[in-house]
């Protein structure tokens, strides 16, 4: 009844402890009571509750009255919240509209784009962001798809885009590529949101764009310049070994990959002395304990380069490859030692020249020391005997013989000289072989030793500088004779060939093995070994035999069987082939 | 007759050796390789020897080595001669138990004293 704006009257009823209420009001001498409802905006907001003494029930009037107050009390109450809800209202809007202004501003202001965008894609706000970094002013956007500064190989960007916007799905931080007004393309960063609408579904699509081409710019230079620094590094033909401060690898180059024969992976993180062990001499590691590391490697100004041959490195394969070993501090501008850089470079070249001089200081040694032992014996003996006359010739004889082998050896050594310097010089001319031959083999003939020649007849003209040709025979005959067993015959074969003439000389000696015949041209090559030597030489004739055909544009080669003896063949080309001989020597 | 034997390759140096000890009485024995002068030292137990150090078959210090750990042979006085002249090979010829060592060139006159003064110590044999 209350709820319907009528009042309640009632007696209290007789006493059986039903509420606690009524037990008091009882108690108080409470009879009757009656109740007028508060309604504010239909609902019951309180009662006014009368208790009486006399359980005889009020007039109307005075209860009409009393409904009447309720009622006033309600609508009291009615306005006083409306007006309540009303300032709170201007106040909301004021906030709101607060806000949205300094989201205008922060949009206005913002450096990024913001783009807003409906659900097709067409573009309904352009703040000044995005006219900065696209060139086109919001006018020209606003209405048209977002699409349009799409690259042409980027526009199914959007279609995707907005489906997950439409599922309700932002996008962040896609980097992609946009087109600007000028057709200039730029790199970005886009984050898409979804825009609700009132009743909570999504309506459009807020989009942010970062023009992020300078930051990519800075990234593919910082890219390419370590890019560059990796080829530099790889480059580098030397084994490269970088540590850290606590001496663990932190990066090796190709180089030291082959060096070594472990690769980076495999090294990556290890002590540097842990992997690549540095020995002397004798083989012993070297370590900053070494006693002798003074000599092994010298320093200035914190870093240790190895000296000579002084060290090899023992590789992955177990071998022992000589080194030069350089080890440097890493430092940055201030004097903390970042770590240290190691550069090994192979020296097994460089020490087999090394070694080959030692044995030209000793082979030379030799061979100048055998001739002037005769010179000043015979010649001491001499000075301080009388002699026969017998004697006398004999020992004359000897040093006669001695003081020319001393001439040739020095004319080998010059000859030497010459080719490695390049400074040879060649008097070319038509000349006949077989007279050229004819004087070397004479030469031999009046010392004793016969060489059987066989010539094709009718040879051909020969382009070559006759002293030159005059050695390179004298050499292979001496050397074939050098080789045969005593008395046993050497042959010379002379035909002729395409462009060409070919001399072969053949002796009956002891071969050569195919190591040897490997080496057989290279400078000081002997086909013994230094202390058991079977035949007195230098190793230089061959050198410069070879030498002279190729400065004639000829060829020589030899075949052989150990213990069976050798062909030593060269050609020489002839006149007729691309020379014009009468113009060759006017101009020569 | 005393024998010496001189090794060498290369025969000037033999016939150089030879022609400066003929004045005196000695029967010198050749040898033209290692080989050869181990042979020929075995047979004929020569009271001293030259030997040179570059050799062909044998080296004068692996023929040194060999005479000089062979009772038969050890009492052999052994002069190497060398056309080295480095200190290492002066030490490697001592190792191997040469007597003396003559660098070529040599002095024919300084060896013969040198001969003269070996023999005079070993005569007692």
């Amino acid at each position: 009844m209350l709820r319907e704006g009528a009042y309640v009257f009632t007696t209290v009823p007789p006493a059986k402890g039903v509420s606690g209420r009524a037990e008091a009001g009882r108690a108080s001498g409470l009879e009757a009571a009656a109740g007028f409802p508060i309604l504010v905006g239909g609902e019951i907001a309180g009662v006014l509750e009368f208790f009486l003494t006399d359980p005889s029930r009020p007039d109307e009037e005075t209860l009409q009255t009393m409904t009447q107050i309720g009622t006033q009390l309600g609508r009291v109450v009615e306005r006083t919240r409306a007006r309540d809800e009303l300032l709170a209202g201007r106040q909301l809007a004021a906030a709101q509209a607060e806000a949205a202004s300094r989201l205008a501003a922060i949009v206005r202001s913002s450096q990024d784009a913001i783009i807003a965008k409906d659900l097709r894609g067409v573009v309904t706000s352009w703040n000044a962001g995005a006219e900065r970094i696209y060139g086109y002013q919001e006018s020209e956007m606003v209405g048209r798809p977002l699409q349009e500064i799409f690259p042409p190989e980027r526009r199914d960007e959007e279609p995707k885009i907005l489906a997950e916007i439409m599922a309700g799905r932002p996008v962040e931080n896609l980097e992609t590529e946009r087109v600007t007004k000028g057709g200039r393309t730029i790199q970005v960063s886009v984050s898409v949101s979804p825009v609700y609408g009132p009743s909570g579904e999504v309506v459009g699509a807020a989009t942010i764009n970062r023009d992020i081409s300078d930051r990519k710019r800075a990234e593919a230079e910082v890219r390419e310049s370590e890019a560059f620094k990796g080829a530099i590094l790889s480059s580098i033909a030397e084994g490269v070994i970088v540590t850290d401060a606590q001496g663990r690898i932190v990066l090796i180059n190709p180089g030291m990959e082959r060096l070594g024969g472990w690769s980076f992976a495999e090294v990556q993180g290890q002590l540097l002395t842990e992997v690549y062990r540095a020995l002397d001499q004798r083989g012993e590691p070297v370590t900053a304990e070494h006693p002798r590391i003074a000599e092994l490697f010298e320093e200035h100004d914190g870093t240790f380069t190895s000296r000579g041959f002084a060290i090899s490195l023992l590789t992955a394969s177990g071998d022992r490859v000589p080194v030069s070993w350089t080890l440097a501090p890493i430092k940055d501008g201030s004097d903390e030692i970042k770590g240290q850089v190691a550069v090994l470079r192979d020296v097994s070249k460089e020490r087999e020249v090394d070694q080959l001089k030692s044995s030209l200081v000793s082979t030379v040694s030799h061979e100048l020391r055998t001739p002037l032992t005769m010179i000043q014996g015979f010649s001491e003996l001499m000075l301080a005997r009388d002699m026969d006359r017998d004697k006398e010739l004999q020992a004359l004889g000897q040093i006669h013989s001695a003081a020319e082998r001393l001439a040739r050896l020095i004319d080998d050594l010059l000859s030497v000289s010459r080719i490695e310097s390049g400074s040879i010089r060649m008097e070319l001319e038509s000349a006949d072989l077989a007279v050229l031959l004819d004087q070397v083999v004479a030469a031999f003939g009046a010392a004793g030793r016969h060489v059987q020649v066989h010539a094709e007849p009718g040879l051909p003209a020969v382009w070559v500088d006759p002293d030159k040709t005059i050695q390179i025979l004298t050499n292979l005959i001496s050397n074939a004779i050098k080789y045969s067993p005593e008395g046993a015959p050497v042959h010379v074969d002379v035909r002729r060939d395409a462009g060409e003439v070919s001399v072969a000389v053949t002796d009956r000696g002891i071969g050569l093995t195919e190591e040897e015949l490997d080496k057989l041209f290279q400078k000081f090559f002997r086909a013994d070994s230094t202390d058991v030597r079977k035949t007195p030489g230098t190793g230089l004739g061959l050198f410069i035999t070879k030498n002279l055909v190729d400065l004639h544009g000829g060829r020589i080669w030899v075949t052989s069987e150990p213990g069976e003896g050798s062909t030593f063949t060269f050609t020489l080309p002839t006149v007729a082939e691309g020379h014009d001989a009468e113009l060759e020597v006017t101009a020569g | 007759m005393r024998k010496l034997l001189i090794a060498d390759d290369e025969p000037g140096i033999r016939r150089l050796v030879r022609m400066t000890l003929e004045s005196e009485d000695y029967d010198i024995v050749e040898a033209a390789d290692g080989a050869e002068a181990l042979a020929r030292a075995r047979e004929h137990k020569p009271a001293l020897m030259f030997l040179d150090v570059m050799m062909p078959e044998m080296s004068g210090v692996e023929v040194c080595s060999a005479l000089k750990s062979d009772p038969e042979t050890a009492h052999i006085t052994i002069i190497m001669l060398s056309a080295k002249a480095q200190d290492g090979d002066r030490a490697v010829g001592r190792e191997a138990g040469a007597d003396d060592y003559f660098t070529k060139p040599f002095s024919p006159i300084a060896l013969l004293t040198k001969v003269d003064e070996v023999l005079e110590q070993v005569k007692p044999s």
